[in-house]
């Protein structure tokens, strides 16, 4: 049974690490022979990945445990991570080597990624636990002040996202690509190809592409500029 | 409103500027010549509906900037006025919104009659109305305050 956490002061550096993936993270920690507890976060979920003399030995996510727990907390496109070293456990539900873990996390990963890219966009897929949220919504998920993000159709069908907040974005979202054609039209200066509106609360962000609209909602305190830029860069990533 | 709106051509890759009411009448714009009154009408139309419907995600829109593939519109919203303003793409954005504040202030520290007297002749038949050219200057007598073209306005 895990030991409670303790939020103690910890030895050492703590700080952000962004380019580097969790089995990036995970290989240290074995290399490091690490003992204790890796909690990593992602939108509103926490998995915790225990570890004794570098070899994963336990994780935790929700309802699952073991290796489904573990490869799940794998999936994720990102998120926050921090070190607990006085956080261990008893429970040894994973016995398989970290290097074999680590290539089987990959491995699913690929074929969930292949198979995804398979299926039209234009089906809208059956909600999976968090309403199934697509993948470009999970990669923006790291900024913190976006609030919402969804990938629909030109005519205003959101794909991968059944949630009401997702239904109300996809709304407003259309009726701004719909705004900005329109208003285009009249001056004669081409295509659409991206809209910001700085709003008093919250920020919206619409972007074009061949068959599908990014549409995404930001804290009206975040800088849009800048908030402009860094989804460019997120959705520019491969 | 016609001096002030043609300030914001001196801005490098700014094509013109119009100032309308949310009633869809268009103040004074800063457009050339092949900008008809059709269009510069059919854009202001367009704005009074789009503020009131994205009112709720936003809590109140401040400002759009929107990007098409042969230039970019910036819309900055005030209580009951627009100024839209049509760039080049590779406009500078931060010397615009500068400009921009500053066509603000002048705006704002027109007397509200002045206004009132532009929404009117607007809303006047055009045939009586003379043509709008980008580069008119407003004669000096028709700069007095209370001076107005056409029947005097009622409310």
């Amino acid at each position: 049974m895990a030991q409670p956490a303790l939020q103690t002061e910890q030895n050492g550096f703590v700080g952000a690490v962004s380019g580097m993936s969790l089995a990036d993270i995970i290989q240290v920690k074995g290399g490091n022979r690490y003992s204790g507890s890796l909690i990593v976060e992602h939108l509103n979920k926490s998995g915790i990945v225990y570890f004794r003399d570098g070899e994963i030995v336990h994780a935790e996510l929700g309802h699952l445990d073991g290796e489904e727990a573990f490869y799940a907390v794998m999936g994720w496109a990102g998120g926050t991570f921090r070190s607990e070293p006085k956080l261990s456990t008893t429970n040894r539900t994973i016995n398989q080597s970290l290097g074999f873990l680590i290539l089987e996390a990959l491995r699913r990963m690929d074929e969930a990624k292949h198979s995804s890219q398979q299926e039209k966009l234009v089906e809208v897929s059956s909600p999976k636990g968090d309403a199934g949220m697509s993948d470009i919504s999970t990669k923006l998920s790291v900024i913190p002040e976006i609030e919402h993000a969804l990938v629909m159709t030109k005519d205003g069908a959101v794909v991968d996202d059944t949630s009401y907040q997702a239904e109300i974005l996809g709304a407003n979202g259309l009726f701004l690509a719909l705004f900005s054609e329109q208003i285009g039209s009249q001056f004669g200066i081409g295509e659409f190809k991206a809209a910001t509106v700085h709003g008093s609360e919250h920020h919206l962000f619409l972007f074009d592409s061949k068959r599908h609209l990014l549409c995404v909602s930001a804290n009206g305190s975040a800088n849009v500029n800048s908030l402009d830029s860094e989804i460019r860069r997120v959705i520019g990533q491969k | 409103m016609q001096t002030i709106m043609l300030g914001l051509t001196s801005v490098p890759g700014v094509m013109g500027g119009m100032l309308s009411d949310e009633q869809g009448n268009v103040l004074a714009h800063s457009f050339p010549p092949y900008f008809d009154a059709a269009t510069m009408k059919g854009a202001a139309d367009l704005l009074q509906d789009t503020t009131a419907g994205l009112q709720d995600v936003t809590g109140g829109v401040k400002l759009y900037d929107i990007r098409f593939e042969l230039g970019r519109l910036i819309i900055k919203t005030l209580p009951r006025l627009f100024i839209a303003v049509l760039c080049q793409p590779a406009v500078n954005i931060q010397l615009l919104y500068i400009s921009l504040n500053v066509v603000i202030k002048k705006i704002e520290k027109l007397p509200s009659e002045q206004l009132v007297l532009q929404t009117a002749k607007q809303a006047e038949p055009a045939s009586a109305q003379a043509p709008v050219k980008a580069s008119v200057s407003i004669p000096e007598p028709e700069k007095k305050f209370g001076k107005t073209l056409g029947p005097p306005p009622t409310w």
